[in-house]
């Protein structure tokens, strides 16, 4: 091993995969666009702490990257650089040193390939022989899987050694140019037509500068006679000067016919010679489709094209794009070199772009999809940013460092985290209100059909089956729902049992005279909101004098509910809490806070909130609901002259939000146990005032949860009656309280239901699925799901409306797999799931079968 | 006076009693029929009894026997076809399909049904916005269109104070803001025969009305009470049908056979229409004292499960008026005392409390008038005045020389 005196050596390294905006919200049943954050932490050999950032953005067949399979690579490669030692004394030996372990990680990458061979359908053998034949006759690139993700670890290497040489990337890639334009394609569409419209409207709104050439990326979206005639058209309307002398016409045929590139080309420069017009200049711009040294010497061997876009993750990297561009340019100086990012880049992406722009041979434009005109030599050193947290802090879904990090004792009490996360995620994040409720009939023996997400009946086949639909169930009334739903309604309900609530009255809309008068007489400070809201939207609270109230007006006036009545109320002040009544009794109790963090003297409050989301992403009710960066929190982190890169005290609380929502990032903490009995007793009072009411979240304003209620200023301010579940049956702190099983319980009570006397730990399930299930893919999404939940059985097709599952295992994943039948597939579109129990069979794994391997005894 | 004239009064000056409102109002009237106090909030949710412990509540005249699980059920028409099929009845061949990605599937669904079909919401309340006899794509995507407007802003929405609140967003199409794609619509067969509304009661059907179209969208006024008429197996079909949807105290069954009289069996009959909600607009079509005595019906089952005792019913009341949470106090005493004295009820009304918006009195006359007052004013058309909360506790009745305003 080189020991030499630049050595640099690798002392940890990090990988954050995370949703890119736009990506997915983690709500649809599609997979989310990701990408991976690479960081590395290195010492020089005088120990001088160095880190370099990279961007990894697998895109599936862009970049030969493959979901699941790139972030385990990403992992590998992680941990082949863990105390790896990088000679880095001069330019030249540093890039030598990345480009060695990148061919290295290269190969490893190729290792990954599988061997195909052994139980394979016939079809996917044909496909085998077929690739090789194209492979062995050099119409085939040879495969170079994982460039997306190599890509991004190249980039944090070069930010690495860049830095320690305290250089820019560009400058130790050499810069050849001082500054390069900015410029971005138009977006084609479907039909020759519509491509030729569009450039037509951009040559209209052009002002004159007919230096630049207009661009369009067709994104292979025409067949190659429709291609030829778009190239046809365009060179006649350049001609008839409709449009300006230059054309790039980008990908205008899909990958898979890029042998015709060429010879629209030609046909190009053919029909631009005998255009009237001098200086015609139409060019064809191969994109996509050609990513790798092999497939542009084929392209060049055929005549080549006027035009070439580079993205360094689809080509595997900066050094390769360099490599690829010295060799477009070599064969044909007068080639187009420009360069490009795939869809969801970060800063770290767009930086990694500008370092590279300057220091190709010579490139005409980029495109970072920034509003600058120009980009020019980076100041470094490295790339010259840092980690983009406030980019990703909330989307991020996994964080593997390697080595592990040490622990930090974290001050406060240890958060809760639970393992049955994974199988509630298909769900959403609202899924546990679908889903806990049937997960605790069926654990009880009871047999249900699920028509939604959110609901589904259940029966014991011996009573009428009782409905549910997300927290609206049979224990309640139609009449208690009405009720609770009208705030006013509430509160003069409440305020006739005794009940503290908080003074109020609606006003009609724009009535603003009488609501001083209100607000004077029960005195300041007063809340103001719409009369019948939504997550808070026009609230406003906490109004201390009447200047404070017609400011609220305006808020209100400008909100989306404006044109509602509204309501002027006590402002109580207290701390915010949820408390869960069943029946006569008290079963969970929740105080939420706000957002924050809290410090531990190391960690910078970008690091503590990604720690804290990665915690959030164990709660099953909280996963999809993480700290945002947003504007509340950079508010609050103003008002203590912090920012995201500020390093908080050990045990130093920093606010991250003024609301207590746990949708905006709040903390739930139980407090059942310590609960005043006086407080326990009036929402028992409060909940009995409603009738038909059996299940309720009562929102209560309280300043001590410990102490009596006519000891503190308190106020019900709302009555849930379709009250979320996981929110007190997951807490993020303290004892985790079994809201579902208790309602469920109270339901078999009432309606006198026969059950099992306990509460089955594990499940054995015969699930009936109709609609549009067959022909989608929905057995294999099937048979993935289960695998993955660690759950056994079989599915098969019973007709081309109906699939019928076996399930057999633990009664979390067996019970949510149960619930996620209903989803299924991209395409599926399942309209029923009847779920009954069976006598457990005789089963090892999953499989797909076509008939039912074996007879099945139903139970119950 | 009867009601039908105070419902188009020109002396209060107030719209006639809307349909939706008409189930709420005629288990009010009946409540204080019965010598009930009754406390009405916001959306027609009333409480009516004598104390604190023996109470029982109505929403737009649905009881309590009618659950929150099943009502919502009642409300979604995918879920309700899909219980009604599981009990094998009869059912128009449907389907849903959602306005996002839909469209096509459904105009597919219709070329193998064949025209004309029904078009609904997919969701909320039922026998409203129903688009019947439609024969061909042209019509289709008018009624598909009507459904793309959010249903706030539609002409005919009507929403119970129960149903889901949307909070999907909105979507948006060639710059108008249209429903979330999401939203579904169902597109039913459009069956042919007579339409009869049947409305079960705690299991027994107690009206059926003939009427000349669906009940949703022609008047009734034509329609006939047929009650003794119908065959047993037609209404055992109506008890069936709110068999297989638990949990519904109350339900209005619309069905569409060919001869009324004869036997389900052997002739097309079908269940187009399930509702949670009782539908006495249209047996006051056919005759107010059918949709009185349809409200004191529903009481009564009220009071069963609620074991409540009634007293007899009689025409006339005194109660204590006492609203709360006025906006304009003095314009909406005074349209109430003029709408009362037409009524020619008598007693006494005025401001108590400025601030907190309240007035009370002391009203004397027809059961019904009073609780078309209370209605009208809870719902914003006693002259566009509004309470919050009116309350009606029966007194013994007095003697007063006509209907006075006290000064505040």
């Amino acid at each position: 091993m080189d020991h030499s005196a630049g050595a640099l050596t690798v002392t940890r390294a990090h990988g954050i995969a995370y949703r890119t905006p736009g990506g997915g919200n983690g709500k649809s049943k599609h997979s989310p666009r990701g990408n991976y954050l690479v960081k590395l932490e290195a010492t020089t050999p005088d120990g001088r702490p160095l880190t370099g950032i990279g961007e990894c953005q697998p895109r599936g067949g862009e970049t030969g990257d493959r979901g699941a399979a790139s972030w385990e690579f990403l992992l590998e490669c992680l941990s082949a650089l863990e105390r790896r030692e990088l000679s880095a004394a001069n330019r030249d030996e540093a890039l030598a040193a990345v480009r060695a372990l990148m061919d290295e990680l290269h190969d490893a990458a190729l290792a990954t390939v599988p061997e195909r061979s052994g139980a394979s359908s016939l079809r996917n053998t044909m496909r085998g022989w077929a690739r090789q034949l194209a492979g062995k006759s050099g119409r085939r690139d040879h495969p170079r899987p994982f460039r997306g993700t190599l890509y991004g670890i190249e980039t944090a290497l070069l930010d690495l050694v860049a830095s320690g040489l305290d250089i820019s990337v560009a400058e130790l890639l050499g810069v050849h140019t001082e500054k390069v334009a900015v410029a971005a394609p138009l977006s084609g569409r479907s039909g020759t037509e519509n491509n030729l419209a569009i450039l037509h409207e951009a040559a209209e709104g052009d002002t004159g500068s007919i230096d630049e050439p207009l661009w369009i990326d067709v994104r292979g979206s025409l067949s190659p006679p429709d291609a030829a005639e778009l190239v046809r058209t365009v060179v006649r309307d350049v001609s008839l000067r409709k449009l300006p002398r230059q054309v790039i016409i980008e990908e205008p045929v899909r990958p898979r016919h890029r042998h015709h590139l060429t010879a629209l080309q030609r046909k190009a420069a053919a029909a631009a010679a005998e255009s009237g017009r001098p200086g015609v200049d139409v060019r064809i711009m191969a994109g996509e489709s050609v990513w790798s040294r092999q497939g542009l010497e084929r392209l060049i061997a055929k005549g080549g094209v006027g035009a070439l876009n580079i993205r360094p993750a689809a080509v595997g990297g900066l050094l390769a794009s360099i490599e690829l561009a010295q060799a477009a340019l070599t064969a044909d100086p007068d080639v187009r070199i420009h360069l490009s990012q795939t869809e969801g880049a970060s800063d770290v992406a767009a930086a990694a772009l500008n370092n590279l722009a300057v220091a190709l041979p010579q490139v005409h434009t980029v495109f970072t999809g920034d509003d600058e005109h120009q980009v020019t030599v980076p100041a470094g050193p490295g790339l010259g940013v840092g980690m983009p947290y406030a980019w990703m802090i909330d989307r991020i879904n996994e964080y593997v460092t390697v080595p592990a990090q040490p622990e930090v004792a974290e001050a406060g009490p240890t958060p809760n985290v639970y393992d049955e996360v994974p199988y509630l995620q298909p769900l959403g994040p609202n899924g546990t209100k679908g889903h806990l409720l049937e997960r605790e009939a069926l654990a009880l023996g009871l047999s249900t059909t699920r028509f939604s997400k959110g609901a589904f009946v259940a029966t014991d086949n011996v009573h009428p089956p009782l409905m549910f639909k997300w927290s609206r169930s049979p224990l309640s009334t139609a009449v208690s729902l009405a009720l609770c739903t009208h705030k006013e309604a509430t509160r003069m309900r409440l305020r006739r049992s005794g009940v503290p609530v908080p003074r109020g009255r609606t006003f009609a809309n724009g009535d603003y005279g009488s609501a001083r008068a209100f607000a004077e007489r029960v005195g300041y400070p007063v809340v103001v909101k719409p009369a019948m809201g939504v997550r808070g939207i026009g609230v406003v609270a906490n109004i201390q004098n009447e200047q404070e109230l017609d400011l609220a007006f305006r808020q209100l006036e400008d909100s989306k509910l404006g044109n509602q009545d509204f309501i002027v109320e006590q402002h109580v002040t207290g701390r915010d809490y949820r408390i869960v009544v069943v029946g006569d009794e008290v079963i969970a109790a929740i105080l939420r806070e706000p957002a924050s963090v809290v410090g531990d003297g190391q960690h910078s409050i970008a690091e503590l909130m990604v720690r804290k989301n990665l915690v959030r992403r164990l709660n099953p009710h909280l996963w999809g609901r993480p700290i945002k960066y947003d504007d509340a929190a950079k508010y609050q982190l103003q008002r203590v002259e912090m920012t995201l890169e500020s390093v908080p005290e050990a045990g130093q609380r920093v606010l991250l939000s003024n609301s207590c929502s746990l949708s905006q990032g709040g903390d739930s903490i139980d407090v059942l146990d310590e609960m005043h009995p006086s407080i326990k007793d009036a929402c028992v009072r409060a909940v009995k005032a409603v009738p038909g009411l059996a299940f309720c979240g009562v929102d209560f304003l309280l300043e001590d949860h410990t102490k009596p209620i006519d000891e503190q200023q308190a106020g019900i301010c709302e009555l849930n009656a379709h009250a979320a579940i996981g929110n007190c049956e997951y807490p993020l702190y303290g004892t985790p309280r079994e809201v579902a099983r208790t309602f469920i319980d109270e339901c078999v009570e009432r309606f006198q239901l026969v059950t099992n006397a306990e509460r089955a730990e594990t499940l054995a399930l015969k699930l009936t699925i109709r609609g549009k299930v067959t022909r989608v893919g929905y057995r294999l999404w099937m048979k993935r799901r289960a695998r993955s939940f660690g759950v056994n059985g079989w599915v098969r097709n019973v007709n081309d409306r109906t699939v019928e599952a076996v399930l057999v295992g633990p009664t979390a994943p067996t019970s949510a797999l149960a619930a996620a039948a209903v989803l299924g597939s991209k395409d599926a579109l399942p309209t029923s799931v009847t779920t009954v129990h069976v006598v457990p069979p005789q089963v090892e794994d999953f499989s797909i079968v076509d008939r039912a391997p074996q007879e099945l005894v139903h139970v119950g | 006076m009867s009601v039908e004239s105070a419902q188009t009064s020109a002396g209060s000056g107030t719209a006639a009693l809307p349909p939706e409102v008409r189930d709420g109002y005629e288990v009010h009237a009946a409540a204080l029929r019965r010598g009930l106090d009754v406390a009405l909030y916001p959306r027609q949710v009333m409480m009516a009894g004598g104390g604190e412990n023996d109470e029982m509540a109505f929403i737009h005249g649905v009881p309590e026997s009618s659950s929150l699980g099943s009502v919502t059920y009642a409300q979604d028409k995918r879920m309700r076809r899909a219980l009604l099929e599981r009990a094998e009845l009869p059912l128009p061949k449907g389907a849903t399909f959602s306005v996002g990605r839909g469209i096509k599937d459904a105009k597919n669904f219709v070329e193998r049904l064949g025209y004309p079909v029904v078009v609904k919401p997919a969701m909320g309340d039922n026998a409203i916005e129903t688009f019947p006899g439609i024969r061909n794509e042209e019509q289709l995507d008018a009624a598909i269109d009507y459904l793309m407007t959010p249903p706030t802003e539609r002409d005919t929405f009507v929403r119970a104070a129960y149903a889901l609140t949307e909070l999907r967003e909105p979507g948006e199409e060639d710059g108008r803001v249209v429903v979330p794609p999401g939203y579904r619509f169902l597109i039913e067969e459009h069956v042919h025969g007579e339409y009869v509304r049947l409305l079960v009661v705690d299991g027994l059907v107690r009206s059926v009305v003939h009427c000349p179209g669906p009940p949703s969208v022609a008047a009734a006024e034509h329609g006939r009470d047929i009650l003794g008429e119908v065959h047993p197996t037609l209404q055992q079909l109506a008890i069936d049908a709110v068999q297989a949807m638990p949990g519904l105290g109350v339900a209005a069954v619309d069905i569409v056979v060919g001869d009324y009289q004869r036997p389900a069996a052997g002739q097309g009959v079908w269940i187009v229409e399930l509702s949670e909600r009782p539908g006495l607009a249209v047996q006051a079509d056919v005759a107010e004292e059918l949709s009185q005595f349809l409200g004191d019906v529903i009481l009564t089952h009220g009071a069963a499960v609620g074991d409540l005792s009634l007293e007899e019913a009689r025409d006339d009341v005194a109660v204590e008026f006492h609203a709360e949470a006025i906006p304009d106090l003095d314009g909406a005493v005074a349209a109430l005392a003029d709408a009362a004295r037409d009524f020619g009820i008598t007693g006494h009304v005025g401001v108590t409390d400025r601030v907190e918006g309240v007035a009370d009195g002391l009203l004397q006359g027809s059961a019904r008038h009073i609780a078309w007052l209370s209605e009208m004013l809870l719902d914003g058309r006693l002259n566009g005045h509004r309470a919050m909360l009116v309350e009606e506790r029966q007194v013994e009745p007095g003697s007063f020389d006509g209907l006075s305003v006290r000064p505040a």
